[in-house]
Formats: C-alpha cells, sequence, structure tokens
C-alpha cells in the first residue's frame, strides 16, 4: 500500500525519486507491526504514521508561504470496534502555522470534540417482588476528547490563478479522553444496573493524517481520521472504548504577517 | 566472598516473588452506592452488602487465594426438602470499625433429588423472604459466635458454567442480589454477589 501511494505520488510531484527509501519504510513498517505484544490501536497508529512519513518524505511540495490560524467545525465520527455504542462529536478545531517560511512545513493544532450521541442499553435487576424484576435502562457515555498535535503539512497547487490547493497534514500528539456515563430515568432505590459502566479518564499518544481542500482564497474542507488510543482501558470491562475520531470539517483561515506580492501557495 | 552471594540468592528471591501473579480483589465501587462493589456477572469471587448501613465484604485472604470464596453445599434434612446453603465470610473493610458480623448465610429449601443443573436451572429466578432463610453469624465477644437467623430474599440473576483450562477447573458462577432481615433490628441491604467456584466444590 505505501509503495503504492508513493509511486502514485511520483507522478504529481517531478523531484520524486526515493524508491530505495519507499523499500526501507516498507521493511520498517512490516518489522514495527509484526512485533509481539502490539495492541490494535499501536498497529493502526504505525500504520499511519508510516503513510504520514512516506508523504512527508516523497511528495514533499511546499508550505504555505504565510503564518495563518484556521478555524474549522463539523461532524466526527468514531471508527474505533466500539460495538455498544456509536460515538458522534462536533469538533472544533484549531490550526496555527506560526512561520511563513516556505519551507517550514511545521505547525500546531488543538482540537476539542464535544459529543452529541453514545446511547445504548443496559438491564437493571430488584428483589422487590412487587416490581418487574428486570427492566432496559438507557445509558449515556459521553467521550469529551482533546487533542494536542505537532504537524507537517504539504501543499499540491490545483490552480494558481484561483489560488485553490490540497493538502495532507501528518500529525502526531497527546489526546485526553473523558468518558462520563449516567444511566438516566430509573428508580436507582429499587433497581441495580449489571455490569454498569463507569467514567473514565485518560491521555495517550496518538497520530492523525489530514486531507484538506483550500478554496476560495480563505475556505477549507478538511478530513481527520486519528488512531484510537494505545492507554490501557483498565481492569474494569467497559462496555466503551477509546475512540477514534474520523472528522469532516469546513473552516476558514485567518492569514496575516503576510509577504509582499507572493501568493499564499508559494 | 560470601556476601555478594548472599545478595545475589536475596535478589533472586525478590525477582520471583514479584512474579507470582497476585490474585486480584475485583473491588470496584459502586458510584450510586458508597464502599460496596458494582453488580457484576464476570465471576469476580466479591459479594457486598449493608448490615444497618455499614458496608461489609467477603475478605482478601491472600495474594495466592485472592478473595474469599463461598461454601454452596446441599444439608441433607430428615424432612419433606433439604436445604441448599450459600455462604461466606464477611467483614467492614477497614480496621476503624469493628466487624460484628463474621459470616453470612441464605438457606433455600430444595427437592431431594436437586442436582448440578438444577442449581443452573436458578439463573433468573427470585426467591422471597416466604422462602428463604437469612443466617448471621455474630461475634459476640472474644472467640464466642452466635448464630441470628432471619428472612431473606435472593434473585439469581446469572448462573453459569467456564469451560476448564489447562490452569483452572470447570467453575460454577453465579451472580445476583440478595437482602433480608433479623427482627426489626438487623437490616440487610443491597447484597450483591458475583461468584465462581470449582464445580467440584459443591456436594450436589
Amino acid at each position: 500500500m505505501i509503495t503504492g501511494i508513493s509511486f502514485s505520488l511520483s507522478g504529481i510531484i517531478p523531484n520524486f525519486h526515493g524508491l530505495q527509501t519507499v523499500y526501507i519504510i516498507n521493511k520498517f513498517y512490516y518489522c514495527l507491526t509484526n512485533l509481539p505484544l502490539l495492541n490494535d490501536n499501536i498497529v493502526t497508529m504505525i500504520k499511519l504514521l508510516t503513510v504520514s512519513a512516506c508523504i512527508a518524505l516523497f511528495s514533499l511540495s511546499v508550505a504555505s508561504a504565510q503564518c495563518f490560524v484556521g478555524l474549522s467545525t463539523g461532524i466526527s465520527k468514531d471508527i474505533s470496534d466500539n460495538v455498544n455504542q456509536t460515538f458522534y462529536h462536533v469538533p472544533v478545531m484549531v490550526q496555527w502555522k506560526p512561520t511563513r517560511k516556505r519551507w517550514n512545513v511545521f505547525f500546531l493544532e488543538a482540537d476539542y470534540d464535544i459529543p452529541i450521541s453514545g446511547n445504548s442499553d443496559s438491564k437493571a435487576y430488584t428483589l422487590n417482588p412487587s416490581l418487574p424484576q428486570s427492566i432496559t435502562v438507557t445509558e449515556k457515555v459521553r467521550p469529551y476528547i482533546f487533542s494536542l498535535f505537532a504537524g507537517a503539512t504539504f501543499h499540491f497547487v490545483i490552480s494558481k490563478e484561483r489560488n485553490n490547493f490540497i493538502y495532507v497534514n501528518a500529525l502526531l500528539g497527546i489526546c485526553n479522553q473523558t468518558f462520563i456515563v449516567k444511566y438516566a430515568g430509573y428508580d436507582k432505590n429499587n433497581y441495580e444496573v449489571l455490569n454498569p459502566d463507569a467514567n473514565y479518564d485518560n491521555t495517550s499518544i496518538v497520530g492523525a493524517i489530514e486531507f484538506g481542500y483550500k478554496f476560495h482564497n480563505n475556505l477549507m474542507a478538511m478530513l481527520h481520521i486519528q488512531t484510537g488510543m494505545s492507554a490501557s482501558e483498565g481492569n474494569y470491562p467497559l462496555s466503551y472504548r477509546f475512540v477514534a475520531p474520523m472528522q469532516l470539517t469546513l473552516g476558514y483561515n485567518f492569514y496575516y504577517n503576510k509577504p509582499n506580492n507572493t501568493r499564499r501557495y508559494q | 566472598m560470601r556476601k555478594p552471594l548472599y545478595i545475589l540468592a536475596i535478589s533472586v528471591i525478590i525477582l520471583m516473588t514479584g512474579c507470582i501473579k497476585k490474585r486480584p480483589r475485583n473491588f470496584f465501587p459502586d458510584q450510586n452506592d458508597p464502599n460496596l462493589s458494582r453488580l457484576t456477572d464476570y465471576g469476580y469471587n466479591i459479594a457486598t452488602n449493608y448490615i444497618n448501613t455499614l458496608p461489609y465484604i467477603n475478605p482478601y485472604i491472600n495474594n495466592s487465594i485472592g478473595n474469599a470464596v463461598p461454601t454452596v453445599e446441599k444439608i441433607f434434612t430428615t424432612s419433606t426438602f433439604d436445604t441448599l446453603s450459600i455462604s461466606w465470610p464477611i467483614l467492614i473493610d477497614t480496621t476503624a470499625v469493628y466487624s460484628q458480623y463474621t459470616k453470612i448465610a441464605i438457606l433455600l429449601p430444595i427437592s431431594k433429588s436437586f442436582s448440578g443443573n438444577d442449581f443452573l436451572a436458578l439463573s433468573g429466578q427470585r426467591f422471597t423472604s416466604n422462602t428463604c432463610t437469612l443466617q448471621l453469624t455474630q461475634n459476640t465477644s472474644f472467640d464466642v459466635d452466635t448464630l441470628l437467623s432471619g428472612t431473606a430474599n435472593i434473585y439469581f440473576i446469572k448462573t453459569g458454567l467456564t469451560s476448564p483450562t489447562s490452569s483452572l477447573p470447570e467453575n460454577l458462577m453465579f451472580a445476583g442480589l440478595f437482602n433480608g432481615a433479623i427482627g426489626d433490628s438487623i437490616t440487610v441491604t443491597k447484597g450483591r454477589f458475583d461468584f465462581s467456584i470449582p464445580v467440584t466444590s459443591i456436594n450436589f
């Protein structure tokens, strides 16, 4: 897959000639993913980071030659293997590229995901003979996700005249996920929920990759795919797992410190 | 010359001690009921309840045994029914409060032909105080135990068997709720149990 991506990118980027390095990265990738004791999240993270590294090394184009602060929002869906709940979020994303040097591709990003769904059913039981012996209780799980990334951005010009370009961002950062669990609408004095979930909070390193399109000078549309967390989910079996958000966002870039007589993609 | 050898031997012993797997306490606090464990059916061998608002729990024996397991036995009688007894030791899990009660038992009348399959068939069944008996062993003074009797409710939410593994025999799992009272002065409330015991330890 990585070789394929690199080959396809070689058609786009004129100065691409990294076939040997692709081979080395492929070897590195297979060695890492075949290591014992790696869980699925770490393997997914390695895959994403490897793809990102390939893109970074071999499809290097140019970064934006301006400083900017980007604000975006949209919708996010959990793509981890959560079975009982499907988590949707409203992401709020801030990107900041502090330097205007053309070959400096690094930027910072902060994401906060506000949960909007995540309901499932649980069973509750009672000893009281005058009440039904079991009822179904709605369980609300709300994961609040905060991530801080440092990333590299690479731009491919689509239209110089209209100043449109696509870009790929490769990010590495830390993510905190706080799960708030509530069981609503049942008689807590008489009923006991079986195997109840509990609040949980943990922080871990995550990786992400973003594909974006900048158009109409300052607008952008972006797909952000993030790995799950490699942190422990504790000794108690919870019905939910860490969220791996896939975000589709629309946003606006505020450019500042503009160089004279240069286009933004240069 | 021997001193380094002693140090080496002690280090190896300490390292090997660290390799012994410690059995977990499996106490996961219930957010609604302070100092009680959650109602689970994972075979955690944990049981908690309040006796007159004080939280009681089955004790943790040691690293190799883990939590105290219950005794499940069929008591043969001369009457029409035999008795199924499920009992386990209890204590208050802090030294700050004296544990007045040391053992709890719930007794159910069962048929003379009651078998292991009948026990598995208890899953989902609720027994009321009309048929169940609660027994508490009270430690009244040094080395003197008094057996107190009252009524109980018990609900077997789930019973089942776990498949044997190379290191563990087939286990009987049962989880549920219980409560009871002895007269007007002793009330047992919010009881929940989650046990897993070897099938070889039962006598039916």
